[in-house]
């Protein structure tokens, strides 16, 4: 069985957003050993090059880290640089488009701020 | 050297089926031949055998040549053989066919004539077996003719096969066409004739079979030397 | 650097008939390559002069260097795999494969005999006496089990079900991993494959519309769909593909670099942004596409 991709996305940037996913959720550890390019390959159905792309751009970013020899590993701090890393994204992505949005229909920041403090919806 | 032995082995392999349909239809031949004849003599009909055919086996030997190049041709290219050892090839595989084929009949005829020698029958009446069964030193010089035959054959419609395979049924039938216009002017077939008369005068004399195994040769290598270049610059067909 | 295979402006015609037309293609070592094109497009063409099996009409081919006409060395790196050709008519499946492993170096008799179970082929069945998909499935144990350094496979699963073209795939990149080979695959199946593809060339027509890394590719080819006039904006100098309308929306498909920042600028601004997958945008390159309505008026 092959874990199904979303094919109107980068393969390898779902790999590496499994991977990424997988040590927030705390599946995988600090110093754990994340699966090799085959291994992904494998579980994906995909070409090893390409499950190799997503990794090396974790290794890049300094989420995983390579013991030569070995394998991948996730690096110390990943937790908190994806989290980092996720939050600039957020702050991009969502923040950029609420503020944009605000200021089409006229609302300051100030009230924006009232408004996310009184609104109710939300999990907490 | 290695892929002149793969080659033999896929023509091995790849004849095996139409020389066990072969043989079997002429072994058959030889035994129906038998009933006839004994029924025959029983009718009254003395000095009459029915015994197989040698040109049989020409005409296996030569189909055999033509329909192996065109279907093989494609094949070896296709496993990345080169023509040249294609070629090479094809040429060993002609003279050990011709060397099995010929051996083969000869057994066949042996055989007929010691069953026919059982069942009673005169040497007069086998004469008409092209090979009585009984001196030995004729049955190595009748091996040889067989031999010479066949691998002439052989190689002559493996050329034919070549030219088809590379120019295609029309050229081919233009170039029959063209070779028997040319035997109709008057005095080339004579002229033909008068060229050859003294090599096949030769093989009338002592040497003879020597003679013979040495023009067959000639005559396979002057074949392949046409087929060389014609296989060298065939493709693939779509 | 060697390439594996190099096409150095290779043409060829049959008559009139123009079927290749100046390809020139580099391709490295150890990668898998997808050679897309539609039925006539010009891939069996390509790669039977690559293999020396047919001459270009002008042109060169080097393999590892060398040019392969005549060239027991160059041919010997090669195992090609086609719909037809592949094997003799009077031979047996186990006797068939015992030729083939004379042929290749560095033929694996045990990964033969293991597809062979897993095909579940009869090694006592002539070759013509098998079904259109049993015969893919043995030029398939050939290619595989052949190991050859450039390993070629010419559309090979032609009358081969869904299930057994899968095993294909599963056994393709399972061996490919354990022994790195450069593996050319010829097709016009392309959502099947495009997850195996480590580079894709597109032919079209007897050149080459694209090639280039398949994630790099799918990276410049986009779907973006929203409000007309926002779309239109933003789609300025873009390379476009295609075009549909509905009532007040656009959708359209794009070839073109999109930076991460006006990636945000077009969300920002309610569009949609994916990726197009490999099998659409080969549609689009190829001209593909059905006649719609719209199009009449455009």
């Amino acid at each position: 069985m092959k874990i199904p991709l979303d094919e109107n996305k980068l393969i390898y940037m779902q790999i590496a957003e499994a991977i990424e996913d997988a040590v927030i959720s705390g599946e995988l550890n600090e110093g754990d050993q994340v699966y090799s390019t085959n291994q992904f390959a494998r579980l994906y159905g995909i070409n090893p090059a390409t499950a190799a792309k997503g990794i090396n751009l974790l290794v890049e970013e300094g989420i995983l880290y390579k013991k030569r020899g070995i394998g991948m590993f996730v690096a110390e701090g990943a937790r908190n640089m994806i989290i980092g890393k996720r939050k600039t994204k957020f702050i991009e992505d969502y923040i950029y488009k609420l503020i944009r949005e605000a200021e089409k229909l006229n609302i300051s920041k100030e009230e924006l701020i009232d408004i996310i403090k009184a609104y109710e919806g939300g999990n907490k | 050297m290695n892929k002149i032995k793969s080659q033999l082995k896929m023509h091995y392999i790849n004849s095996k089926l139409s020389f066990i349909i072969f043989w079997s239809i002429m072994l058959s031949i030889s035994v129906l031949g038998i009933l006839i004849s004994i029924f025959l003599r029983s009718r009254g009909y003395h000095g009459v055998i029915v015994t197989n055919n040698f040109i049989a086996v020409v005409v296996f030997g030569a189909i055999s040549g033509l329909v192996a190049y065109n279907e093989t041709l494609p094949y070896m290219l296709n496993m990345g053989i080169t023509r040249k050892s294609f070629v090479f090839g094809f040429i060993a595989y002609n003279i050990i066919l011709s060397i099995v084929l010929s051996i083969l009949f000869a057994l066949l005829t042996l055989l007929e004539g010691l069953v026919y020698n059982l069942l009673g029958f005169t040497s007069q009446q086998m004469d008409h077996l092209f090979f009585s069964a009984f001196s030995k030193g004729e049955i190595l010089e009748r091996v040889l003719l067989y031999f010479a035959i066949t691998l002439v054959a052989t190689a002559f419609f493996t050329l034919v096969g070549s030219i088809y395979y590379k120019k295609g049924m029309m050229f081919l039938f233009g170039l029959g066409a063209l070779i028997m216009l040319l035997m109709f002017i008057p005095g080339v077939p004579q002229a033909v004739f008068e060229a050859l008369k003294p090599m096949i005068l030769s093989l009338t004399g002592d040497k003879g079979y020597l003679l013979l195994m040495l023009y067959s040769m000639i005559f396979l290598l002057a074949c392949y030397a046409i087929i060389y270049p014609l296989a060298r610059t065939s493709q693939i067909k779509r | 650097m060697t390439y594996a295979v190099e096409c150095r402006n290779i043409s060829k015609s049959f008559g009139k008939n123009i079927a290749l037309s100046d390809i020139n293609l580099n391709l490295e070592k150890d990668k898998i390559y997808g050679l897309l094109g539609r039925n006539g497009a010009g891939k069996s063409t390509l790669l039977n002069i690559v293999t020396a099996q047919l001459f270009p009409s002008s042109g060169e081919v080097r393999i590892f260097g060398e040019a392969p006409y005549e060239n027991d060395r160059a041919l010997g790196h090669i195992c090609i795999v086609k719909e037809s050709g592949m094997f003799l008519k009077d031979v047996k499946v186990g006797d068939a494969l015992d030729i083939a492993s004379s042929f290749y170096a560095n033929w694996d008799n045990n990964l033969a005999e293991r597809l062979l179970r897993e095909f579940e082929l009869d090694r006592k069945k002539y070759y013509k006496n098998l079904s259109l998909g049993m015969k893919s499935q043995l030029g398939i144990i050939v290619g595989l089990a052949s190991r050859a350094p450039i390993t070629i496979f010419d559309e090979p699963y032609i009358g081969l079900d869904a299930a057994g073209r899968q095993l294909f795939y599963d056994a393709l990149i399972d061996d490919y991993m354990e022994n790195p080979r450069t593996i050319i695959l010829s097709t016009h199946l392309i959502d099947e494959v495009s997850n195996l593809l480590e580079e894709v060339i597109i032919l079209h027509k007897g050149t080459v519309k694209l090639e280039g890394n398949s994630e790099d590719i799918k990276n410049k080819a986009f779907y973006i769909s929203g409000i007309k006039d926002r779309v239109e904006n933003h789609i300025t100098g873009k390379k476009v593909l295609s075009k549909e309308e509905f009532g007040k929306t656009l959708a359209v498909a794009i070839f073109d670099n999109i930076s991460e920042k006006e990636k945000r600028v077009m969300e920002a601004d309610d569009l949609t942004i994916s990726n197009v997958p490999l099998q659409q945008l080969f549609i689009y390159l190829t001209g593909g596409r059905m006649i719609k309505r719209g199009d009449i008026n455009e």
